[in-house]
């Protein structure tokens, strides 16, 4: 209304404004700088903590290195004066070094055996490969009481387990019956992945007839010229091996068979995994 | 107050700037670490770390013993799987290439002997996680034997190292060791007693 009162009531409206602002602000900085002491604090623990983690790492790593070149005295001087701490890291690197050799043990294929509570029996693990690739791992649990006596198994039932046993006299000599069975399981799961290959990177090869233990195979192939089907019978009667033993080839024109150049599939296909050898035979033009 | 405040929380917030730099670089450092060996920390070497570090109450004592016990049910073990793998190992060391959500790729070298003939053989093993399964390949295999008849071996070894074939490189260590021994033992055996 009065030039001179507004202006007198605004100054008084903006003194109120920024003593409220300043009100609110100081509080809030109080605030914040209780915040900001803790998460300092805070980080200063979790830095320490880290520096200090980095440091026995340091120590750890010298140790397992020390450990390995079995001169284990050149470091044991450089250790602290501190000798339980001195204990603690050696038996810390130990440790390490333990976890990874059994690790190492199972990467292997070792038999990774295990003891049963109570003692009454041993645990094994058989891992199988081909090619570089882990396939199927099969288990046995065996009593160790009066007779050793398998009492629990993931084998497939067309591995004839018992006649393993009976064969390497399970009884006397428990890792020559393993050794035996860990072959025949390989190249049976060696077999298998040979035949999966087959399916897979040769589909204008019909695979007329396999069976389980995949020690038959029978395969049709298209010859180029002519349409021809030749049907090939491979027969890996070797149980313990991934190769064929017996390769047969049946086909109308019997001349085709008689050629150099089929003959020299018939070597192929007992000298080269399957899968390998029809990739060959398909570059040679004996197949398409 | 009102005046040191604004001072200090300029202090603060420079201290904590420098502190997470700090802390970022140290967990870089620590990834680093943790590619070079496999540190397994769970359970009873968890607790030692931590001791070490300052964080566990316990003493000393109490986490050296606990440890200790691991350590002999460790030594127990592996010489359970020396005994029945035939296959003595001197050293393992492991080292992580690459390693995110569905991939892990590790280089190892491993050394041993077995029976006569030493052995030390390198290769990666990569796992790949792809829904429930997950599959473990080995690929790089190079395999050095130190043995007497080195020549028995060579096309073997070249073998092995192209088909990738770790397992069977061991079988067959294991298969000509017993021989070698059984030869040795018959060998002994007909010796004249003098």
């Amino acid at each position: 209304m009065d030039g001179a009162d507004s202006k007198g009531v605004l100054n008084q409206l903006s003194v109120l404004e920024v003593r409220a602002r300043s009100r609110n602000t100081q509080p809030q900085q109080q605030c914040c700088v209780k915040e900001l002491r803790a998460k300092a604090e805070a980080l200063k623990i979790q830095r320490d903590q880290l520096e200090a983690e980095a440091q026995i790492h340091k120590v750890l790593h010298k140790l397992r290195m020390s450990m390995e070149k079995q001169c284990p005295h050149e470091e044991e001087e450089a250790m602290d004066e501190e000798s339980e701490n001195t204990q603690l890291l050696q038996l810390m690197a130990r440790h390490t070094q333990l976890k990874d050799l059994l690790y190492a043990h199972h990467v292997i294929g070792g038999y990774d055996v295990i003891k049963t509570p109570q003692s009454k029996g041993v645990c094994m693990s058989l891992t199988t490969a081909y090619e570089g690739i882990y396939l199927d791992t099969y288990n046995l649990e065996i009593d160790l009481k009066h007779k050793l006596t398998i009492t629990r198994h993931n084998i497939p039932p067309f591995i004839p387990l018992k006649d393993l046993a009976k064969q390497s006299n399970m009884q006397t000599n428990i890792r020559a019956f393993l050794d035996t069975l860990s072959l025949h399981l390989n190249a049976f799961t060696g077999r298998k992945q040979q035949l999966k290959f087959v399916k897979e990177q040769h589909q204008s090869i019909t695979v007329m007839e396999s069976n389980v233990l995949c020690s038959r195979l029978v395969l049709m192939f298209t010859v180029p010229r002519g349409k021809n089907a030749v049907l090939c019978r491979l027969d890996y009667t070797d149980h313990t091996r991934c190769l064929p033993t017996g390769v047969q080839f049946v086909c109308e024109d019997e001349e085709l068979l008689d050629s150099p150049e089929w003959k020299k599939n018939c070597s192929l296909l007992k000298e080269t995994p399957v899968h390998k050898a029809l990739t060959t035979m398909k570059k040679n033009g004996s197949i398409v | 107050m009102s005046q040191e405040n604004p001072e200090e929380v300029k202090v603060l917030e420079a201290q904590i700037e420098c502190l997470q730099a700090e802390v970022a670089a140290l967990q870089r450092q620590q990834k680093e670490h943790h590619k070079d060996m496999t540190f397994h920390f769970k359970g009873q070497i968890q607790d030692a770390l931590l001791y070490m570090c300052g964080q566990r109450q316990e003493e000393g004592e109490k986490v050296l013993s606990k440890l200790m016990e691991e350590v002999e049910k460790l030594e127990e073990d592996l010489e359970r799987q020396t005994q029945m793998n035939r296959i003595s190992l001197k050293s393992c060391t492991t080292k992580t290439l690459q390693s995110s959500g569905s991939k892990l790729v590790q280089q190892l070298s491993v050394s041993g002997h077995c029976s006569e003939m030493a052995f030390q053989v390198e290769f990666k093993l990569s796992e790949n996680k792809e829904g429930e399964r997950s599959e473990r390949r080995i690929t790089d295999l190079n395999v050095v034997m130190d043995a007497s008849d080195l020549q028995t071996f060579s096309s073997f070894l070249s073998e092995v190292e192209e088909s990738r074939d770790l397992l069977l490189f061991f079988r067959t260590l294991r298969t000509f060791s017993d021989r070698s021994d059984d030869r040795c033992r018959t060998f002994q055996h007909f010796q004249p007693t003098q």
